[in-house]
This record gives C-alpha cells, sequence and structure tokens, in this order.
C-alpha cells in the first residue's frame, strides 16, 4: 500500500513537472550577473583571453574591444575585463530591460527581446 | 577553488560543439563565457525555480552558485554527457544541498499529529500537463517550505526516504512522517484550488 502510494505520488510529480516554455529564458538581470561573476572567478588566477584571441575565434567584439584589438598596444592591455567599468554592464545588471543596444555586447545581447 | 587547467581531452582538436565550447570556456574566451550563459541559464533558471518552491528569493542565487561550480568543474566535463545536462547535474546537486539545509534546520520534526491519513495525489480533475504542472508549483508556492522541500525531493528528485534520512541525520520513519504531513497538506491545498 505505501509503495503503491509511493508510485501514485511519483508520477504524479512526473506528470507535474512540465517545463513551463516562457520560462525557458532566465531574466536578462541574472544572465548579466552570472556573466560578471564568472568573469570574476575567471580573473581570479590570471587574465581573460586576449580580445584579439577571441576575435580570432570568430567572435563578435562590441567597439571598445575592437578599438583596444587594433590599437598599437602590446597584447597584454587587450586582455583587461573592459566590461567592468562599462556603462553597459551595470545597466545590464540593474535592469530587465537595460537601454544598451552595443553591436557585439554579450549585455546588450541577453536584454534583446 | 579548484585550480583550473585544460585537460588533455579539451585542449586538442574536437569537433563535439559541447567540447569546443568547454575548452573556449576554460580558455577565458570572454564571448564564449556569455555564450555559455546565455544557452544554459535558462534552463537552470526554469529547473531551481521549479525546484525551490515556495523560496522564489533564492533562486538567482543558486542559479549563480551553479554557474560558479559549473566552472570550477569544467575542467574535469569530458563531453561523456552533454554541457547541458551535465551543468543540469550540478543544478540538481546544489539543489538536493538546500534541501538538506532547509530540512536540517527545521527543529519540529517530532511535533504534529502524526494521524494523518495517507493521502493520494489529487488525479480526479481533468488537467493537461500544463495546467497539471501550474496546479502543482502554485501548491508547492503556498507550502511551508519543510512540506514543498521534503515533497519535491521525494517525489520531483526521486530521492528514496532512506537517502533523505540519511542525507538528514534523521529515521527513516520520521521521514516518512514527515511525507504523510507534507502530502496530506498539499491534497488539502489542491482541493482548495491551490
Amino acid at each position: 500500500m505505501a509503495d503503491e502510494l509511493d508510485n501514485l505520488w511519483r508520477e504524479f510529480a512526473a506528470a507535474a513537472d512540465e517545463e513551463d516554455p516562457a520560462s525557458a529564458q532566465a531574466p536578462a538581470r541574472l544572465q548579466s550577473r552570472i556573466l560578471s561573476r564568472l568573469n570574476l572567478e575567471q580573473t581570479k588566477d590570471g587574465p581573460l583571453a586576449s580580445v584579439s584571441e577571441s576575435k580570432a575565434a570568430g567572435r563578435e567584439l562590441c567597439v571598445f574591444e575592437e578599438i583596444m584589438r587594433i590599437a598599437p598596444v602590446g597584447e597584454a592591455l587587450r586582455k583587461p575585463n573592459y566590461c567592468r567599468v562599462c556603462h553597459a554592464r551595470v545597466l545590464a545588471e540593474a535592469m530587465e530591460e537595460a537601454p544598451i543596444w552595443w553591436a557585439g555586447c554579450p549585455y546588450a545581447q541577453f536584454h534583446k527581446p | 577553488m579548484i585550480p583550473v587547467r585544460i585537460p588533455a581531452p579539451l585542449a586538442g582538436v574536437d569537433s563535439h560543439p559541447d567540447m569546443e565550447l568547454a575548452a573556449a570556456v576554460l580558455r577565458k574566451d570572454r564571448k564564449a563565457t556569455a555564450e555559455f550563459v546565455a544557452r544554459y541559464s535558462g534552463p537552470v533558471h526554469a529547473f531551481v525555480r521549479s525546484r525551490l518552491l515556495p523560496r522564489a528569493d533564492l533562486v538567482e542565487d543558486l542559479v549563480q552558485e551553479v554557474f560558479v561550480a559549473a566552472w570550477q568543474y569544467l575542467p574535469g566535463y569530458r563531453g561523456g554527457s552533454a554541457l547541458g545536462s551535465w551543468i543540469l547535474g550540478i543544478a540538481r546537486h546544489k539543489v538536493e544541498d538546500h534541501y538538506r539545509r532547509r530540512l536540517r534546520e527545521w527543529d519540529q520534526w517530532e511535533e504534529g499529529d502524526d494521524a494523518v491519513d495517507d493521502a493520494a495525489p489529487p488525479v480526479d480533475e481533468q488537467l493537461d500537463r500544463r495546467k497539471l504542472s501550474e496546479k502543482a508549483r502554485s501548491v508547492l508556492a503556498g507550502m511551508p517550505e519543510h512540506y514543498s522541500a521534503v515533497l519535491l525531493w521525494r517525489y520531483w528528485e526521486d530521492r528514496s526516504s532512506k537517502e533523505i534520512a540519511e542525507s538528514t541525520g534523521r529515521t527513516g520513519k520520521a521521514v516518512e512522517r514527515l511525507l504523510a504531513r507534507a502530502r496530506d497538506n498539499f491534497e488539502r491545498r489542491w482541493r482548495d484550488g491551490g
């Protein structure tokens, strides 16, 4: 009897566990915070990969990163996490519909409807 | 913090897209990391949200914890499963840690009426899966946290009473009593309309 009841409840839970399609995307604010947190974790033991490496891997850079990529500076200056000092990140972490539209900006991408 | 090293299988050329993304994240490619977040934060968020009822306030912190743990364990990812399943596995562990903490903190294990009816799940209504899911979420969200935690852990996460007892340092009988009260509470709330 107890096993039967357990099975019924398990079946009920499985039936009631359908994912809500509306929740398939995490809130943009949360995505932004996760990215910032991961970038912080990643820089604990050394810098991020340079923006040149990202570009070489076929990834789109934002306008500021692109400037750093083509500027006549050493590779070390292409590695800092420039998002830390960018207003787009601040807005993206604070607002659900942040007014940021930079091409190549992951924070703007999170906020695209 | 687990030191981050690129393991041999990730360092070489691998055409598996999940392995490529994992390797790029481990190389600290900022854009790959953003793609990793964009791709998996939705499923992780949906899963954690459904399992933490009624504690919606804890969902975002736990989701962040999942991603930090994923970064720490990523060097061990070998592509044996899809990256999405792998990170949901981490989320599952984090959710179980939450249940464990909540039930360990709860101090009224020995109180309450033991003579509750063994309530069967409410199956007398003709609801489609979507509505059933919505109503179940609504009922779980309104329940005392220790009841929802033990029900979600036992039936949604399919852990045995014995496993729950071992995790919480309680007896199997105590867990069964709590489950009986939780089932009864769920069933009554369901009848009341969630």
